[in-house]
């Protein structure tokens, strides 16, 4: 009597092409999610030093007449806006870092579930940045209708 | 009746359902990326060329240099979207063949996928250090 075979034919899987191919795009993540994850840093301590160097500034020229701006203010921005970008840079970093250091284990261990967690850091990766593109979308363009609004009477 | 189970790929790493619906959501959510970046460019070439730099400041006793704001450069902008839309072809391409791979269950797609994702990852990996090398040379000139 013939065995009833049972074959995995309609699944998918991760053959030796597509696992040297998972490998090359887990390790490419690791190095984006490092340096991403350093450049948030670096953006988080520029956005401290311009805020120190604006309160600098605005303590040089607070016995100035006619002062029309505070720099301080602008700092405080700087800051905000340095450490916005800074702390988006850690996120997206460590997503990317986990997808990298998730699929290089699943791919030497077999692991099925370190594969989908993998996957899972990587949707997060993408999800992040596609909130973040959307945001920066509608700024622009609320920048653009701002500006093309306010500039008609107050140019010289 | 001998039942035996002989799979083919024993030593190969299975995608379970979990990890199918995972690639689902990356293609999805990259493909809300490659789409907002499109339209970005198109916004920022749209901005450039359409809308003339105008001069703030004038002339004025005895400044012979006005002062200009809200210049746009047509090349940064050119650059921009050239490297931007090479970037995100391959990270389009790996969305419509990871999503094509997982539909049909075709192994040559999914290697497909992977490797536009390592080129898309690559790209922005040396993309990214070149900015955070840019952001460390600004810091040093701060302090």
């Amino acid at each position: 009597m013939e065995p009833n075979q049972t074959t995995s034919l309609f699944q998918l899987n991760v053959d030796a092409n597509n696992a040297y191919a998972l490998r090359s795009a887990a390790s490419w993540g690791k190095v984006l999610g490092v340096v991403s994850i350093i450049m948030g840093i670096l953006l988080v301590i520029t956005g401290i030093l311009v805020q120190s160097a604006a309160n600098d500034i605005s303590s040089d020229f607070s016995g100035y007449r006619g002062r029309t701006y505070d720099s301080g203010a602008l700092g405080r921005a700087g800051l905000i806006v340095y450490g916005i970008a800074g702390v988006i840079m850690l996120l997206s970093g460590v997503f990317a870092l986990n997808f990298g250091n998730r699929a290089s284990k699943a791919l030497r261990t077999n692991d099925t579930q370190a594969l989908a967690s993998g996957f899972s850091a990587a949707r997060n990766y993408f999800a992040v940045w596609a909130i973040i593109m959307i945001v920066l979308l509608l700024l622009v363009l609320i920048g653009i209708i701002g500006g093309a609004t306010g500039s008609g009477g107050g140019r010289f | 009746m001998e039942n035996t189970t002989g799979d083919l790929f024993d030593d190969e790493l299975k995608m379970d359902a979990t990890a199918k619906n995972h690639l689902k959501g990356i293609a999805t959510w990259a493909m809300i990326v490659v789409v907002t970046a499109v339209l970005g460019y198109i916004v920022t070439i749209a901005d450039t060329f359409l809308s003339p730099a105008y001069q703030v400041g004038r002339m004025r006793e005895g400044f012979t240099a006005s002062v200009a704001f809200g210049q746009k450069s047509m090349t940064g902008a050119i650059i921009q979207t050239v490297i931007g839309l090479i970037i995100h072809f391959f990270l389009y391409r790996f969305c419509v063949l990871i999503s094509q791979s997982v539909r049909a269950m075709d192994q040559d797609k999914t290697g497909a996928a992977f490797r536009n994702l390592k080129i898309y990852f690559a790209i922005t990996g040396v993309i990214s250090v070149i900015v955070a090398l840019a952001v460390l040379i600004l810091l040093a000139a701060m302090i």
